[in-house]
C-alpha cells in the first residue's frame, strides 16, 4: 500500500479557494464563449431584422471583448497555478491533480480565446452584412 | 484502511446529487421555454399582438411575493430539522404548501380571467403554455413536500437523518427561483 | 475456492436465477447486458429498413415500395439507429463497464438504473406500435413542422414519434444522472480526475451532455403535440409562430447528439488501442480535455443544420467558425490515438484493434466532409443532397458502429467468460470495412451530382444508377459482414473456451474481476495510485472489503478520498411497475382520454411515492 492509504483526518485540508479558482480556469473560457455566441446571436436576428448592420456592430464588439477579456483571465489564472504547483505539497496525487486542471485549463482558454476572435472579431473586418448569404 | 460509518449529509450524498442534476436538466427546460418566449417575441411587430391586454402586474407581483416568500417557511423547517426540532420542519412545511396553494389560485384566476386563449395565437400558446409548465412544478413540489410532511409523522426525520427533506427543499427553492425568470420575461418584458 | 470474504459478499449480493430476480434485479451487471441486447434487437430492426429502403434505390423508378412507405420506413430507421441503437447500446456498456472501471459494486441508483431499462423499453415498442398499427411515424427523424403539424400529417404517426421520444427521454435523463452521480462520489481511492480511465471522462462528458440536451427536444415535443393536438401555434406563421422555432429547439438537442453518439465511442478507442500497443495513451491530459472541450463546443454549432434557411450572415458567422473550430479537439485525439500504435510495441491485430484503426480511416473521412460543410458557401450548395447521407453515415457508423464492433469484441470475454473466434472476427471486421466503404462512398458523388436525399425514387436522367445500384451491392456485404459478428458471437456463447480474468493483459480495473464478475463485482475495493492500475500495480488487494451488508464505498469528487460506505438497496419490483404507469400515461395521451391519462399519472405517483418512501431518512 501507498500514499492513498492515509485515512481522511489525516490528509491536508481541501483548499477550496484553490478549488475553485482550478475550476475557473478550465470553465471560465468555454462559459465566455457560450455567454459570447448567445448573446450576439440574439442581437444580430434581433437587430438585423430591426435596424441592420450597423446599429448593433458596436453591441456585438462589446460583447466580443468582454468575452475575450473573461476567456484570458481563466487562461491566466491556469497558467499562474501550473507554475505554482511544482512540489509544495508532499502529496504527490493532489499535486498530480492540481497540475492536470492546471494543464487542462490553460489548454481550454487557449481554444476558446482562439473561437472567440475567430467568431466575434474576423467576420466584422470582413463580412459587415445582415443579409442572408 | 477504516472508515467511519456515518451518515452522509447534503452534498455527501448521492441522493442530494441526483436532485441537483435533476435540476439542472429542469433549469435547462425552463430556459429553452424562455427562450422561445424570447424567439418569437422578437419576432412579431407589437407585442403582445393587438386586441390582448400586458399582464396583470399588481396580481402577478402578489403571486410572486407569496411563492418566492414561500422558500422563507422551506428554509425555515430545513434549518430546523438539521437541529432535529421536527415539529419545526412540520409547521414550516405546511405555511409553505399553504403559500405555493395561494399562488396556484392566483394563476387559475389568471387563466379564467384571460381574454385570449393558447389557440388565439402564438402569444397565448406561449402565455398559456409557459404558466402551466411552471404551475405544474408546483403541484410537483407541493406533492414532494407533502409526502416529507407524511414521512415525518412516520418518524422518518431526525437531527442525523434527513436527507430527503434538504433534496425536496432545494426543489422547492427552484420552482420559486425559476418563478423570478418567468415572471420577469412574461410579466415585465411585454411592457419594454 | 471462494474465501470467506467472497462467501459472505456472494451471501450479500447474490442473485437466485429464475423470473422474481429476473424483473427485480438493480445489478448494473444484468441491466447493462439487457441494454445491448435490446439496443442490438433495434440495430437489426433499423438494419432490415435500410435493406428496405436500397432495395428500392437500388434502380430508378422503382416501385416496391410507395412513397408513404418509403417515408415511414427512411424515418424510423434514422430514429430507431439514433434512439434506440446507439445510445441505449453505449448507455448499456457503460452500466456494465462504468462501476468496474471505476471500482465499485454498482451504480449510485440501482432501481433507477432497472427504471431506465424498462421505460427505454417501453419506448421502443410504443415507437414500434405504429408499424402494427399501419401508422408509423413518417416525418423524418427530425420532423420538420409544418409538414409534420395538424394540417399536413394529420393521423397519428408524428404523435406516436413526439410522445415516444418524450417517453424515452425519462429513460436518457434518469440514466445519465445516474451515471454522473457514479462517476463523481464512487470512484476508488485514489481515482483522482487526472487517473480516471478515459472511457469512464467520455461516459462522464456524454451523461453532461445528456441532461444538458434532451430538455430543447422534450420542450419542441410538447409544442409539436400542442399544435397537432391542442391547436397552439408555436409553428404557425400565420398567428405568430415560425417553423424555425422547431428546427432550433430540435438542433440545440439534434448536434450535441450526435456528440453524445461518438464520445462513447471515443472513450472505447482510447482503451483498446492502448492495451493492444501494449503502452499507456501518449497524452492522457490532452485526450480527457479534448473529450470535455468537444462536449462543450458541440453546444454551439447548432445552426450549421440550418445554413439554407435564410437566417443573416452575420449570425452564422458565430456558428461556422465553431463547426471548424470543433475539429481541432478531434484532431488531437486522432493523434494521440496514431502516436500510441507508433510507440507501441509490436501491436496485435486483434478484432478490436482492427476495428479501432478502421474506425480512424472511416471517421477521419467523415470530419474532412464536416469540416466541408462548416463552409456555408459548400454547405448551401450540398444541403439536402446525398452527400449529406454520405457524410453522417462515415461519421455515425465510423465513428460509433465500428468502435461498437471493437467494444463488443474486447468486452465479450470480459462479459461472458468465453473467447469469440479472432479467425470469424477478422473476417467480418473486412467484410463489414469494404461493404461500408461500397455502400456509402458513391453517395458523396450521387450527392454532388444532384441527387436529392428523403426521396422514394430518383430519375435516370440524373446518371447515378450506376452508383445507387453499387450502393445497394455493398449494402448486402456489409448485411453479411455483420450476420458473420452475431454467428461469431452466438457460437462462442455456446461453445467458445472459457475465458481468463484478463485475456488481454489489459489495465483498467475490470480485467481485476474473473470473466464474468461475480455479483459483488470486487471482494474489496481497489486502491488506485495511477492511470493504469493493472500494469502499475500488480497487487491491488485491500482490506476494504464492506462487508457490514450491501454498501459501496463513497468518496470525494476531485480527489477520491474516501467518505463513508453508502447502503445500497435490495431488488425491487417498484421500477418495472412504476415504469408501467409511465407507459400507461403515454397511451392515454396518445388516444387522447383524459380520465385515462388522470388515472394513470395517479397512479404513478402514488408508486413514485411508495419507492421514495424510504429514501434520505432514518434507516429501517
Amino acid at each position: 500500500m501507498g500514499e492513498a492509504t492515509v485515512p481522511t483526518e489525516q490528509r491536508p485540508r481541501q483548499d477550496r479557494g484553490a478549488l475553485a479558482l482550478a475550476w475557473f480556469g478550465i470553465l471560465g473560457a468555454p462559459a465566455a464563449w457560450a455567454a459570447q455566441l448567445l448573446l450576439s446571436d440574439a442581437f444580430a436576428e434581433v437587430g438585423c431584422e430591426a435596424g441592420g448592420f450597423s446599429s448593433i456592430s458596436l453591441v456585438l464588439v462589446v460583447i466580443t471583448l468582454a468575452a475575450l477579456a473573461v476567456a484570458v483571465a481563466a487562461g491566466v489564472v491556469a497558467f499562474v497555478r501550473l507554475r505554482q504547483t511544482r512540489a509544495r505539497d508532499d502529496d504527490p496525487a493532489r499535486l498530480e491533480r492540481m497540475r492536470f486542471m492546471a494543464l487542462c485549463g490553460c489548454l481550454s482558454s487557449a481554444l476558446f480565446v482562439i473561437l472567440i476572435v475567430l467568431g466575434g472579431i474576423v467576420p466584422h473586418l470582413v463580412l459587415s452584412t445582415c443579409t442572408p448569404p | 484502511m477504516s472508515v467511519a460509518r456515518v451518515e452522509p449529509r447534503g452534498a455527501r450524498s448521492t441522493g442530494w446529487w441526483g436532485m441537483a442534476l435533476f435540476i439542472v436538466a429542469e433549469l435547462t427546460l425552463f430556459g429553452t421555454a424562455v427562450a422561445s418566449y424570447l424567439f418569437l417575441r422578437f419576432r412579431a411587430p407589437t407585442w403582445p399582438p393587438p386586441g390582448v391586454e400586458d399582464p396583470d402586474l399588481v396580481l402577478g407581483g402578489i403571486a410572486t411575493v407569496l411563492l418566492v416568500g414561500s422558500s422563507i417557511p422551506i428554509l425555515w423547517a430545513e434549518r430546523g430539522i438539521e437541529r432535529g426540532d421536527v415539529r419545526r420542519m412540520r409547521i414550516g412545511i405546511a405555511i409553505s404548501i399553504v403559500l405555493a396553494l395561494a399562488f396556484l389560485s392566483i394563476q387559475g384566476y389568471e387563466y379564467a380571467s384571460a381574454s385570449f386563449s393558447w389557440r388565439t395565437d402564438a402569444y397565448g400558446s406561449l402565455f398559456f403554455t409557459i404558466l402551466s409548465l411552471h404551475g405544474l412544478h408546483v403541484i410537483g413540489a407541493i406533492l414532494i413536500v407533502s409526502w416529507l410532511e407524511a414521512r415525518s409523522f412516520a418518524g422518518h426525520f431526525d437531527g442525523d437523518h434527513h436527507v430527503a427533506v434538504q433534496t425536496g427543499a432545494l426543489y422547492w427553492h427552484f420552482v420559486d427561483i425559476v418563478w423570478l425568470a418567468i415572471f420577469s420575461v412574461l410579466y415585465l418584458s411585454p411592457r419594454i | 475456492m471462494a474465501t470467506a470474504t467472497e462467501e459472505r459478499l456472494e451471501e450479500i449480493w447474490g442473485e437466485e436465477p429464475g423470473p422474481v430476480s429476473w424483473f427485480t434485479t438493480g445489478d448494473h451487471k444484468r441491466i447493462g447486458r439487457r441494454y445491448i441486447v435490446t439496443a442490438l434487437v433495434f440495430f437489426l430492426l433499423g438494419g432490415i429498413e435500410a435493406a428496405f429502403m436500397r432495395w428500392q434505390l437500388a434502380q430508378p423508378g422503382s416501385t416496391h415500395l410507395t412513397p408513404e412507405q418509403y417515408d415511414e420506413l427512411f424515418s424510423m430507421h434514422g430514429t430507431t439507429m439514433i434512439f434506440l441503437f446507439i445510445t441505449p447500446l453505449f448507455t448499456g456498456l457503460a452500466n456494465y463497464l462504468v462501476p468496474l472501471m471505476i471500482g465499485t459494486r454498482d451504480m449510485a441508483f440501482p432501481r433507477l438504473n432497472a427504471f431506465s431499462y424498462w421505460i427505454f423499453l417501453g419506448a421502443g415498442i410504443f415507437l414500434y406500435a405504429g408499424f402494427v398499427v399501419g401508422a408509423a411515424p413518417n416525418g423524418g427523424w427530425f420532423a420538420y413542422p409544418p409538414l409534420t403539424g395538424p394540417i399536413f400529417d394529420p393521423g397519428i404517426n408524428m404523435d406516436i414519434w413526439s410522445l415516444g421520444l418524450i417517453f424515452l427521454s425519462i429513460s436518457t435523463t434518469a440514466g445519465a444522472i445516474n451515471l454522473i452521480v457514479t462517476i463523481l462520489k464512487l470512484r476508488a481511492p485514489g481515482m483522482s480526475l487526472a487517473r480516471m480511465p478515459l472511457y469512464v471522462w467520455a461516459m462522464f462528458v456524454t451523461a453532461w451532455m445528456m441532461v444538458l440536451a434532451m430538455p430543447p427536444l422534450t420542450y419542441a415535443n410538447v409544442l409539436l403535440q400542442l399544435d397537432r393536438n391542442l391547436g397552439t401555434n408555436f409553428f404557425d406563421p400565420t398567428a405568430g409562430g415560425d417553423p424555425l422555432l422547431w428546427q432550433h429547439l430540435f438542433w440545440l438537442f439534434g448536434h450535441p447528439d450526435v456528440y453524445i453518439i461518438f464520445l462513447p465511442a471515443v472513450g472505447i478507442v482510447s482503451t483498446v488501442i492502448p492495451t493492444f500497443s501494449r503502452r499507456p495513451i501518449v497524452g492522457y491530459p490532452y485526450v480527457a480535455l479534448a473529450t470535455v472541450l468537444t462536449g462543450i463546443i458541440a453546444f454551439g454549432v447548432w445552426v450549421h443544420h440550418m445554413f439554407a434557411t435564410g437566417l443573416p450572415s452575420l449570425g452564422l458567422t458565430f456558428f461556422a467558425a465553431a463547426s471548424m473550430i470543433i475539429t481541432i479537439p478531434s484532431g488531437v485525439q486522432v493523434f494521440a490515438w496514431l502516436a500510441t500504435i507508433v510507440r507501441g510495441r509490436r501491436p496485435a491485430f486483434t478484432t478490436p484493434f482492427l476495428f479501432a484503426i478502421g474506425f480512424i480511416v472511416v471517421f477521419v473521412i467523415g470530419g474532412v466532409t464536416g469540416v466541408m460543410f462548416a463552409s456555408v458557401p459548400f454547405d448551401q450548395g450540398v444541403t439536402d443532397s446525398y452527400f449529406v447521407v454520405a457524410h453522417f453515415h462515415y461519421v455515425l457508423f465510423g465513428g460509433a458502429v465500428f468502435p461498437m464492433f471493437a467494444g463488443l469484441h474486447y468486452w465479450f470475454p470480459k462479459i461472458t467468460g468465453r473467447t469469440y473466434s479472432e479467425t470469424l472476427g477478422r473476417w467480418s471486421f473486412w467484410l463489414i470495412f469494404a461493404g461500408f466503404n461500397v455502400t456509402f462512398f458513391p453517395m458523396h458523388i450521387m450527392g454532388l451530382l444532384g441527387m436529392p436525399r428523403r426521396v422514394y425514387t430518383y430519375s435516370p436522367d440524373l446518371g447515378v444508377e450506376g452508383l445507387n445500384l453499387l450502393s445497394s451491392v455493398g449494402a448486402a456485404v456489409l448485411t453479411i459482414g455483420i450476420a458473420l459478428v452475431a454467428i461469431n458471437a452466438i457460437k462462442s456463447l455456446i461453445a467458445g473456451s472459457k475465458a481468463t480474468a484478463n485475456p488481454w493483459g489489459a489495465a483498467t480495473l475490470e480485467w481485476a474481476t474473473t470473466s464474468p464478475p461475480a455479483h459483488y463485482g470486487f471482494a474489496s475495493i481497489p486502491i488506485v495510485h495511477g492511470r493504469d492500475p493493472l500494469w502499475e500495480q500488480p497487487d491491488l488487494g485491500s482490506d476494504l472489503t464492506l462487508t457490514h451488508g450491501r454498501e459501496i464505498l463513497g468518496t470525494t469528487i476531485t480527489d477520491a478520498d474516501p467518505e463513508e460506505p453508502l447502503p445500497m438497496p435490495e431488488g425491487s419490483v417498484l421500477p418495472l411497475v412504476t415504469a408501467l404507469g409511465f407507459a400507461a400515461v403515454f397511451v392515454s395521451l396518445l388516444v387522447g382520454s383524459v380520465p385515462a391519462a388522470l388515472v394513470s399519472t395517479l397512479l404513478t405517483l402514488g408508486l413514485i411515492g411508495a419507492w421514495t418512501w424510504t429514501l434520505g431518512g432514518v434507516p429501517g
